[in-house]
């Protein structure tokens, strides 16, 4: 296998890596499980194309999709999920609600076509002599600078303690005085910020249409009950295998067997771990 | 809302509902006498839709199995009858419906093992992702297959008989839809008045309780499942027979989202009360998306977010004697 065809498997589960740590952090804290992670996706694409047809630079858009997410997804933990929480199934389908009202309103604006972006940086680097798209190679590179920020900030911050008390058990960290009000605001916001992030990263590559976030929900969920709820190593572990085995087969088979084939591997994974790869058992 | 009328109304449940289905159905066989064409064919389709709105009500409401992807059985009756058409079978209804069962049976069994067999109890979150994922696979699978023409579907499906019968005009698939939608509350009400009921209540309010008493709960869910399937694809058969055609769009998330709509706007664990809601919807559906075109998604979707927030019970929650306060389901979700 060629090093570009590695480096595309790579930047497609990057962007799953994202997607999948934004799920996972709201699911493990707070038992919701938000079906309206894709529409995340597709309102940070949308940021960016909005942005650029305003004028801006792409770059600048990309910068802005997850600070305009976390600002939404902090809205909707007020307004939405904060009357859900210990209702699961409540939640699922008020979450899938606030998807297709998100969907419904894209669609409506954008038209059915399809919108591109210009890529933020044109070109491409040599890498041990292959020629790499320079975007591909950022993209990576951002998942892991985030992925490493996220780690150091839920292992060597005060705010990281905070969350993990509260990942462990929520009713001791209420009653030790933590404002687990805003920690979950705050958690939510920064799920829906990661989201933004990834679809910012992605619209370059795959273009804006109002169905790209469903695509990317049922991936992003499935590596997530595929790595299992609650930690960091589990959500990663998802998304290299989901977005590893879709990518990597679609080299030798159809793209659309492809995606069959991740899936119901995922689905038969889920089925005989429930508690996932690295999941916490609850 | 306690209004005097129910009031009277709840105190005899059975003998109200019994009048109240007798009253429609013979309301609903006059339509056809005044109706306009359009109007009629509107009917029809709703009719059809029963039939699905009830059977997710029996796996939902009343067993408490949230599946994100119902409308894959839906999906599997009508491609029945596609691919009948396609290898040259004639459009015999009595039987090609039983097969469309038969088909949405063994779908059930099959999926339902897999789903709840085994010691491990699998979680309502994690039935309802794989049924989401399953009928995307479904979906995906017969939008990429050519001999039943790929993502447009297969159309000009020759018109469909019944026995003796050829159903030819509109009118007659009315009568059609009628009868099955009659048929599969038939069935439905038959469940869950037998003592089965009570099994499913149970495992919809405490699995592992009902599990303690000696009962194999996975064998009833996948019973529940086996025979939702199977109305399901019927209602999927019957449809694709009377619009002429399938797509890979009956299989899709749309419908199942429809269906879950439908089944909240009535109320779910009432049989009527869903079948009812998919009248409510399909009229607010075909008035408002004249007006509101394109908009009306967006309804749709606020729509089911106010439910879930604020009717939980649907339109069956204002008859309701006692309050009911979680969604079928819930209780197993956490």
């Amino acid at each position: 296998m060629s090093l570009q065809s590695i480096f595309a498997i790579l930047s497609f589960t990057s962007i799953l890596v994202l997607l999948t740590l934004g799920l996972g952090v709201i699911a493990g804290m707070m038992r919701i499980f938000n079906l309206a992670h894709g529409e995340f996706v597709l309102l940070g694409a949308a940021t960016v194309y909005v942005a650029s047809v305003a004028g801006a630079p792409v770059w600048v858009g990309i910068l802005l999709a997850p600070v305009v997410l976390a600002v939404f997804g902090a809205i909707v933990e007020r307004t939405i999920v904060a009357r859900l929480y210990g209702r699961p199934l409540s939640a699922i389908l008020a979450t899938w609600a606030l998807a297709l009202i998100i969907r419904g309103v894209v669609l409506q604006l954008l038209g059915q076509t399809t919108r591109s972006v210009p890529y933020p940086i044109r070109g491409s680097v040599s890498v041990f002599g292959a020629s790499i798209a320079t975007w591909r190679l950022i993209i990576v590179m951002t998942t892991v600078v985030v992925a490493v920020l996220f780690l150091i900030a839920l292992y060597h911050s005060s705010l990281g303690l905070k969350a993990r008390a509260v990942l462990e058990n929520a009713e001791l960290a209420t009653v030790s005085g933590l404002p687990i009000r805003r920690l979950y605001t705050g958690v939510f916001a920064l799920g829906s910020a990661l989201a933004g992030l990834a679809g910012a990263m992605i619209v370059p590559l795959s273009s804006l249409y109002s169905e790209l976030g469903v695509t990317y929900l049922v991936r992003s969920f499935l590596a997530l009950m595929v790595g299992g709820i609650g930690t960091f190593e589990g959500a990663v572990a998802g998304a290299g295998i989901v977005g590893g085995m879709e990518s990597a087969s679609s080299f030798y088979i159809e793209p659309v067997a492809s995606g069959i084939l991740a899936f119901g591997v995922s689905v038969l994974i889920m089925r005989f771990r429930p508690q996932g790869i690295r999941g916490r058992t609850t | 809302m306690r209004l005097p009328a129910f009031v009277f109304l709840r105190s005899q449940p059975r003998r109200v509902r019994v009048v109240a289905i007798t009253v429609l159905v013979a309301a609903a066989a006059t339509v056809p006498s005044f109706a306009s064409a359009p109007t009629l064919s509107f009917a029809t389709i709703v009719l059809i839709y029963v039939g699905l709105a009830v059977s997710l009500d029996l796996v939902w409401g009343y067993t408490g199995i949230l599946s994100l992807g119902h409308a894959a059985f839906f999906g599997l009756g009508a491609y029945t009858v596609g691919l009948a058409a396609r290898g040259g079978a004639p459009p015999q209804l009595a039987v090609l419906a039983p097969l469309a069962f038969f088909g949405g049976i063994v779908a059930g069994i099959v999926i339902g093992t897999f789903l709840f067999a085994g010691r491990r109890v699998m979680t309502i979150i994690y039935v309802a992702i794989a049924t989401l994922a399953l009928s995307f696979i479904a979906e995906r699978s017969l939008a990429v297959w050519h001999y039943v023409g790929a993502s447009t579907g297969i159309s000009g499906l020759p018109l469909p008989r019944l026995l003796g019968w050829r159903i030819v005009t509109p009118n007659d698939f009315y009568l059609l839809a009628l009868g099955f939608a009659v048929l599969s509350y038939a069935v439905c009400r038959a469940v869950v008045s037998s003592p089965l009921r009570m099994v499913l209540t149970g495992i919809r309010v405490n699995e592992q309780r009902l599990q303690f008493l000696g009962y194999r709960t996975a064998r009833f869910k996948v019973t529940v499942f086996a025979v939702s399937g199977g109305i399901a694809a019927v209602s999927g058969a019957i449809y694709a027979a009377v619009l002429g055609f399938a797509s890979p769009t009956f299989f899709g998330i749309a419908l199942s989202t429809l269906a879950m709509i439908w089944v909240l706007v009535g109320g779910p664990g009432t049989l009527l009360g869903p079948a009812l809601g998919v009248v409510l919807v399909q009229y607010g559906s075909r008035v408002l998306s004249d007006r509101l075109l394109g908009w009306w998604q967006v309804a749709l979707g606020v729509l089911l977010l106010l439910v879930v927030l604020f009717f939980r019970h649907g339109l069956a929650g204002l008859l309701r004697r006692e309050a009911v306060l979680e969604l079928p389901g819930e209780g197993r979700a956490r």
